[in-house]
């Protein structure tokens, strides 16, 4: 049996993570190919439904990238997104799989070492939790 | 609309090399090709080059495209290229998607074939979203050609005469009775020591005399509603009872009224009267009514001002009057107030009357002040020792944990002063000495060579108990000097405390009017803190002066002039083109919960009392979703980032 | 009103505190029920070198309260009000370490059920008690004394939520409804020795000049204190050759004064400074 690769999914925000993703390009930063990363204008338009959507379409985790606290282009949406997270997180948690694969980081937009750094060990929290079940626990 | 079936044009960059070694980007057009909607399918050495823009431009007219994508690099880079080259050909700039494949794919990713397979989910996930992209449009709106500045300060003037020059008209609003703000209280000015008054005057009186400049003192804005280019402003014009155009300034009325009030402009150090101007060079020179403290109001009788008016000026029948406004811009100038000490009481000030705050020091040796400028204690002698105590009520976490930027310099300036007009000994107690400016330190190198004592540590005590008879009613300043170790006691006739600086009574009112955020400590924020200085969050509002944060005269007269440059700028341009990436709220589904309303941080949602549904101002909107989010019945929802474009880039990648 | 009351050390030697304080309680009204077997409450020296100990010590007298059923605790000293105040504070955020205390507490059969509220003798007269009841008795010349209230440095500090902690005014409030006159200044929270006095008189002698000099220069003839050791201190520390003796009667002697008691019957022959020729103002 060949090892698990997780599926992640990350929904950052324009102006600051993925501006870090972007950094971390040009600077050839390497991290695991497993990630696929989804444009938001701002982590306040993170709408639960997308991160239980991209678990019940077979993710392995979900990473939200948002800009440092102060620093949102549209004042406080990454606040709004902060205070959403552990809402969503609780639902992960009432369908029986760990809230871990579920996570939050401030990443701005000059850190692409960061973006690295979150994103490898994020893929490797996921790794070590093994394939989620989402996609046939949530269906009742 | 008609509903056209997307067809969709797929390209493959190649990126010289920095795509394709890693990305086998044949393999990915192939695949791209078996994908729903996709017409064709291409791969090229650069897509962003002239040739390659014309593949998409000849595929569109040619072969009837309607939807297209890139996959090439960051559409930071050259998303503007393509949806120009969309533009050209005759389909919508919206109709266009890019997968990131470089920056987020071949340059971050070891192995070739986990780079492919990734590029061919992106890839996917761009045609599936594309497809449901909707042709947006944005609308110009006219700007109107005037603008408000609240606050007459130095600030507010500055942003005035520099916009009034521009040919603009401004309505220049000051709820005082003159224009002139806490710069008109000053005698000298750091470092250059200027008069106050004579760099002041004559901008107060240009202010006044300018034709497009159109001054309401003694007046506040009571609302404001609009959007960028359009804000309609209603003014209150308080009741002078003093016929503005009867009046001619000769002073009588403030002669003969028998009542004696602490004079604000004075900081409670000398009367003025129930009738009266603030001081003397006041724009207007026309004079209000204190109502609180006048006999006819309070006890119906009196009438002396009146009875010796010349030019039948006083009307005590004068009430409200409300002014509506139309401005494309705002610039708020609300500026300071100082830190009130008395709640430090360990500095005395209220209990012992040697001890002044540093605007009652102002007045102090202000030549127009209380003692004609002569630095006298209350008992009319001058101070022999004085003590200077900077940071107070600033750096204390348990005031204000900021550095008030001003007092350091305008401490050194007392210091000199004093030296030059008393003689006295002058010790001056600080944290740390803060003099970054053009001229500053050299300001700060003067004030040492005069002899000034300058102690580095912050004051513990000022007591009226002295340690020998010899200093029996002197006040005893206590602190240690951390640079010798070792506790002073210093025995002086006079303290002055540096006071901080808080934000303007009212300038809460103000930036919930405007829209402005504020800061923990009550600062309006402007909109990036190095690269729009001036600019707000709320468009086509601006920042000039202390209200953003303390700032010296220099810095405040040029954030003003940058203040009015961003709103002439605006004005200039004559149209503002709203976004087209913005929220919309869909009637039929809106519940009338109103959670979006709040949740807005531009005000730009308000609710449609008659049809129970929240409404989204498209001038206002900034398109960051918090709405669309919060929106418990998907009836909000963000043009461009909606629910089933987001929904279907997460099928498409999962 | 009854209130459980912890006397402390030095209540009942000191210069008629205990005298004046049952003649004015007798008087206005106030109950105080002595706690049967208190202990020490530690002072500031139990607390510095063995925490845990100090607390169960203080929360001795808690238990003792609870026992009896109160859900006050008067004290008159200010380093008793202090230091029960400060182990309230601790049991009151630490329920871990009330469960540890009432554990040892239980071999003497004891146990806290309520943390009572710490009251200063002070608080309860300005407080608690109506202020006509303290006017209207006085008798005519009180207002020709001039006193100075010293509050010491435990009253009000370190938490600074009893008064102002540089600037307090209760006593000179309390003071002034008793009808006397009260002198402003600034010796009000200066540092009286404490009971360094003693071991260190030279360096003690001068904080207790500093204090009789103050509120001599501002025109006091008397300083009321609320403290025992600021008493002792203020009263025998005083160097008299600087100046007339001045008289350091307790607020509660000065409370007794203003009701039409008798100076004997409040103690007030057993101070160090005599008072005697300020009583010849009153008539």
């Amino acid at each position: 049996m060949s090892a698990f690769e997780p599926k992640i999914i990350a929904m950052v925000c324009n102006w600051c993570t993925y501006t870090a993703a972007d950094l971390a390009g040009t600077s050839r930063l390497m991290y695991p190919h497993n990630v696929r990363i989804i444009r938001l204008m701002c982590t306040g338009m993170l709408d639960a439904k997308y991160v239980l959507k991209a678990f019940l379409e077979g993710a392995d985790g979900v990473f939200i990238g948002g800009c440092h606290p102060g620093d949102c282009h549209y004042i406080n949406g990454n606040l709004k997104a902060a205070r959403r997270i552990p809402g969503i997180a609780a639902i992960l948690e009432q369908f029986g799989f760990s809230s871990e694969r579920l996570e939050l980081k401030w990443i701005g937009a000059s850190e692409g070492p960061e973006f690295q750094e979150h994103i490898t060990r994020f893929v490797e929290t996921i790794r070590a939790l093994g394939p989620s079940q989402a996609a046939t626990a949530m269906i009742l | 609309m008609i509903y056209e079936k997307p067809r969709i044009g797929v390209y493959i960059c190649h990126c010289g090399s920095n795509i394709s070694p890693k990305v086998d980007v044949e393999a990915v057009a192939r695949f791209a090709a078996g994908l729903d909607n996709v017409a064709v399918s291409r791969d090229y050495k650069f897509m962003c080059s002239n040739p390659g823009q014309d593949f998409i431009v000849n595929d569109i007219k040619q072969m009837g495209l309607n939807r297209v994508v890139v996959a090439s690099c960051s559409p930071r880079m050259h998303e503007p290229t393509f949806r120009k080259a969309c533009e050209k050909a005759g389909i919508s700039p919206h109709y266009f998607q890019m997968a990131n494949i470089r920056e987020q794919t071949s340059w971050v990713t070891a192995d070739s074939a986990h780079a492919t397979q990734k590029a061919k989910d992106q890839v996917a996930a761009a045609a599936a979203r594309v497809a449901g992209h909707a042709a947006l449009t944005s609308r110009e709106v006219a700007v109107q050609k005037s603008i408000l500045v609240i606050g007459a300060g130095i600030a507010g003037i500055q942003a005035s005469l520099t916009a009034a020059e521009a040919g603009y008209d401004v309505h220049l609003v000051e709820r005082e009775p003159s224009i002139g703000g806490h710069m008109a209280k000053f005698d000298k000015t750091f470092p250059t020591l200027d008069c106050a008054a004579c760099i002041m005057t004559p901008k107060m009186v240009e202010a006044a005399q300018k034709e497009n400049i159109h001054l309401h003192t003694w007046s506040e804005v009571v609302s404001v509603e609009g959007f960028v280019g359009n804000y309609k402003v209603r003014v209150r014009k308080k009741p002078r009872y003093v016929d503005m155009e009867k009046c001619t300034g000769c002073g009588v009325c403030q002669q003969k009224c028998p009542v004696k009030v602490p004079s604000e402009f004075d900081e409670g150090l000398a009367f003025r009267k129930a009738v009266y101007s603030p001081f003397p060079q006041a724009v207007p020179n026309t004079p209000v009514i204190d109502k609180d403290h006048c006999i006819y109001f309070q006890k119906g009788k009196c009438r002396a001002c009146e009875k010796f008016c010349e030019a039948a000026a006083i009307d005590f029948n004068q009430a409200d009057e409300f002014i509506d406004i139309v401005v494309g811009a705002v610039i708020a100038a609300t500026g300071f107030k100082a830190f009130d000490p008395s709640p430090l009481t360990a500095y005395g000030y209220g209990i012992f009357p040697e001890v002044y705050t540093s605007l009652e020091f102002e007045r102090l040796n202000n030549a127009t002040g209380p003692t004609a400028g002569k630095i006298l204690m209350k008992n009319g002698q001058p101070p022999r020792k004085v003590a200077i105590v900077h940071c107070v009520g600033s750096r204390d976490r348990h005031y204000r944990k900021y550095c008030s930027r001003v007092c350091c310099m305008y401490s050194m300036k007392f210091a000199h002063l004093v030296r030059e007009k008393t003689g006295a000994e002058v010790w001056e107690f600080y944290i740390d000495m803060r003099s970054p400016g053009k001229l500053y330190e050299e300001f700060y190198n003067r004030v040492q060579e005069e002899g000034v004592h300058l102690v580095r540590g912050r004051v513990a005590q000022i007591t009226d108990i002295t340690d020998h008879p010899e200093d029996a009613g002197c006040l005893t300043v206590v602190a240690e000097n951390t640079l010798a170790r070792r506790v002073l006691r210093v025995p002086v006739d006079m303290v002055i405390l540096s006071v901080g600086l808080e934000p303007a009574a009212g300038s809460d009112a103000v930036s919930r009017m405007l829209g402005i955020q504020r800061d923990a400590d009550g600062w309006y924020n402007e909109l990036h803190a190095k690269l729009a200085p001036v600019k707000t969050a709320a468009s086509g509002i601006f920042l000039a002066g202390c209200c953003q944060g303390p700032k010296d005269i220099p810095d405040t007269v040029a954030q003003a002039s940058a203040a009015a440059g961003e709103a002439v700028s605006l004005l200039s341009r004559g149209t503002v083109r709203t976004l087209a990436e913005i929220s919309y709220i869909d009637p039929d589904r809106c519940s009338g919960c109103r959670i979006c309303v709040d949740m807005c941080p531009y005000s730009a949602i308000s609710f449609d009392d008659g049809a129970g549904v929240a409404v989204v101002n498209d001038a206002l909107c900034q398109g960051c979703g918090s709405c669309a989010a919060a929106c418990p019945s998907s009836a909000a929802g963000i043009r461009h980032f909606n629910d089933g474009q987001i929904m279907a880039e997460l099928e498409a990648l999962t | 009103m009854k209130y459980g009351f912890y006397p402390g050390c030095s209540y009942k030697s000191e210069a008629g505190y205990k005298e004046s304080v049952e003649a004015v309680c007798r008087a206005i009204g106030v109950e105080l029920r002595e706690l049967p077997d208190w202990n020490c409450c530690g002072a500031t020296s139990m607390i510095s070198m063995d925490a845990e100990n100090a607390h169960l010590l203080t929360a001795r007298i808690f238990a003792l309260a609870s026992k009896y059923g109160f859900d006050a605790v008067v004290t008159t000293c200010n380093a008793c009000y202090t230091a029960l105040r400060k182990t309230r504070k601790i049991l009151k955020a630490d329920a871990g370490l009330l469960a540890v205390i009432n554990h040892q507490l239980v071999a003497e059969g004891l146990g806290i059920t309520l943390l009572p509220k710490v009251r200063h003798l002070l608080e309860v007269f300005y407080q608690d008690i109506d202020a006509a009841a303290w006017t209207g008795k006085s008798p005519a010349g009180i207002g020709d004394i001039a006193v100075a209230a010293y509050y010491g440095c435990q009253l009000t500090r370190p938490w600074g939520d009893v008064d102002h902690p540089e600037r307090p005014q209760m006593l000179d409030e309390f003071i002034k409804r008793l009808g006397y006159t009260v002198v402003d200044h600034s010796a009000r929270t200066l540092c009286c020795g404490a009971s360094h006095f003693f071991p260190y008189q030279d360096q003690c002698r001068p904080l207790v000049d500093k204090i009789i000099a103050e509120v001599r220069r501002k025109g006091a003839q008397v300083v009321t204190t609320l403290c025992p050791l600021c008493q002792l201190n203020l009263d025998a520390g005083q160097e008299t050759r600087k100046g007339p003796p001045m008289p350091v009667p307790y607020f509660t002697q000065l409370a007794g004064l203003a009701l039409g008691l008798s100076p004997v019957a409040l103690g007030l022959d057993k101070l160090l400074n005599p008072i005697d020729t300020l009583l010849r103002k009153i008539r």
